[in-house]
């Protein structure tokens, strides 16, 4: 504390209640007559409005801040207990996960029925018709785990947007550990992924799912060259696809369904968006960190 | 807005699953960016600074203890104000440049009409500049009180004052403030305040 407390006059109370009473709502009529008053009703009223890309750009960057924070109770218990979304995750989105699991299976065991592919950025670009689906036989969705753990988990610095639409949120994650992996892989670097919901609607399919795994893993997304398109991401090369693989190991190249490829500090990034614009999916994309 | 329940709940909730302080930031964000765009005149400086003050809640949370109602705002506006105070020891600037601070602003979806706004925005405007230029003290009590939604005892904490003096500073602010609104040429407000 510093310095003599200021003294209070009468008409100073009567000012305090009145601020108390406007500031709590109960102000308005019992001001209206007096100058002052009415001077301290609108001064309340008069706050200015941020920028509502200043705001959602914020809410993006403490997300993605939140979701690095590595708390030890969380994943200790991250194994022993499901929480909602990953209740929901391992349910309903099951499809939305599948192309992130069972990569190093997927590849090699269509190797043998092209005769013509590249691996290029996490896709193995196919030219010519697919002529195989990708069995679902021996897919599993991943288990959920905390965004905290699946950062552990990681072999590789992960980005995570610090832009997402205004009415996304990143509601969950989840890794492809030793127990998941293809016979032979066990001890190889983990893939983890993310999945961002609709905010509020936990339940419905995620609008963006984001696949990362490592840049040595064997194989990669199958995809027909002819969905893809060559851009660029933060200035380096990435293909943007046209479908994803749905529930059934199908390529579903439907218009709302898109994947982006591209590779990071070591990482293979696959973004899946269903519904999503061209321009947010790149934004969101940029904006990882 | 959050309930006192709610806010301890969410708290709680934050420790075991950080992702839960989304839920705190939306609710405290128009409290936060309001005291800090009166306290600072560049609209930049002002997102940085609302920036920081969440950037660094979240790395302190783990230090917070929770003390009673209001204790979350008392601890999150220490930090604004902190943050406020490091601005200007570094050599921040307390008025703008060139650049109009009502400019950056944009129209918020509660207003009727744009000829409003703009009139909004400038009394926005004079009152930041009207604020900015009363003693520290009041400024730092004025907005405190009125954007932040503290009340005077929390204040106290904030500031290293007595309530008493809080509660003196405030009433002198006020009066102070009113007194040099009502020099003001007539449109300055556009009748907003009238």
């Amino acid at each position: 504390m510093s310095g003599q407390p200021l003294n209070l006059s009468e008409q100073d109370s009567v000012l305090l209640d009145q601020v108390d009473r406007i500031l709590s709502g109960r102000g308005s009529d019992d001001t209206s007559a007096d100058p002052l008053g009415r001077f301290c009703a609108a001064l309340a009223q008069a706050t200015p409005s941020a920028r509502d890309q200043f705001r959602r750009d914020l809410g993006s960057r403490l997300t993605a801040e939140l979701a690095r924070q590595v708390s030890p109770a969380e994943a200790s218990t991250s194994l022993r207990s499901r929480s909602r979304w990953r209740r929901a995750l391992v349910g309903t989105v099951a499809a939305a996960l599948l192309l992130a699991v069972g990569l190093a299976v997927a590849v090699p065991s269509v190797r043998a029925g092209v005769s013509k592919f590249t691996h290029l950025l996490g896709a193995v670009l196919v030219n010519g018709p697919l002529d195989m689906h990708v069995t679902s036989t021996g897919y599993e969705p991943s288990p959920g785990v905390s965004i905290a753990e699946a950062l552990r988990l990681a072999a590789f610095p992960v980005h995570l947007p610090t832009w997402l639409p205004d009415d996304m949120e990143l509601s969950g994650a989840y890794a492809v550990t030793d127990t998941q992996k293809a016979p032979g892989s066990a001890g190889s670097a983990n893939d983890v992924g993310f999945v961002y919901f609709v905010r509020g609607h936990p339940h419905e399919p995620p609008v963006v799912t984001l696949n990362l795994y490592p840049v040595d893993t064997d194989g990669g997304l199958i995809v027909d060259a002819s969905k893809v398109k060559q851009i660029t991401v933060k200035g380096k090369p990435a293909l943007y696809a046209k479908g994803a693989y749905n529930e059934r190991g199908v390529w579903d190249d439907s218009e709302y369904n898109y994947t982006l490829f591209w590779e990071e500090d070591g990482a293979r990034y696959a973004m899946n968006a269903w519904r999503l614009p061209y321009d947010d999916m790149i934004r969101i994309a940029e904006s990882m960190r | 807005v959050l309930s006192p329940a709610q806010e301890r709940v969410l708290l709680e909730q934050a420790r075991r699953e950080p992702l839960a302080f989304r839920e705190l930031y939306r609710a405290y964000f128009p409290r936060v960016y309001a005291y800090v765009s009166y306290r600072v005149a560049c609209v930049e400086d002002v997102e940085d600074l609302t920036a920081q003050t969440f950037l660094k809640a979240i790395e302190e949370l783990g230090r917070f203890s929770y003390r009673g109602e209001g204790s979350f705002a008392a601890w999150l506006f220490r930090i604004a104000h902190n943050s406020v105070s490091d601005f200007y020891r570094r050599g921040g600037k307390a008025h703008d440049g060139p650049a109009p601070l009502e400019a950056a602003y944009e129209l918020p979806d509660q207003q009727p009409s744009p000829d409003d706004h703009v009139i909004r925005q400038q009394s926005f405007a004079h009152l930041r500049r009207l604020v900015g230029d009363l003693p520290l003290r009041q400024q730092e009590v004025i907005t405190l009180r009125f954007f932040a939604g503290l009340r005077n005892k929390q204040i106290a904490g904030i500031l290293g004052l007595d309530e008493r003096s809080v509660a003196a500073h405030l009433c002198r602010g006020l009066r102070e403030l009113q007194r040099r609104y009502a020099q003001l040429p007539e449109h300055a407000f556009g009748g907003v305040l009238e």
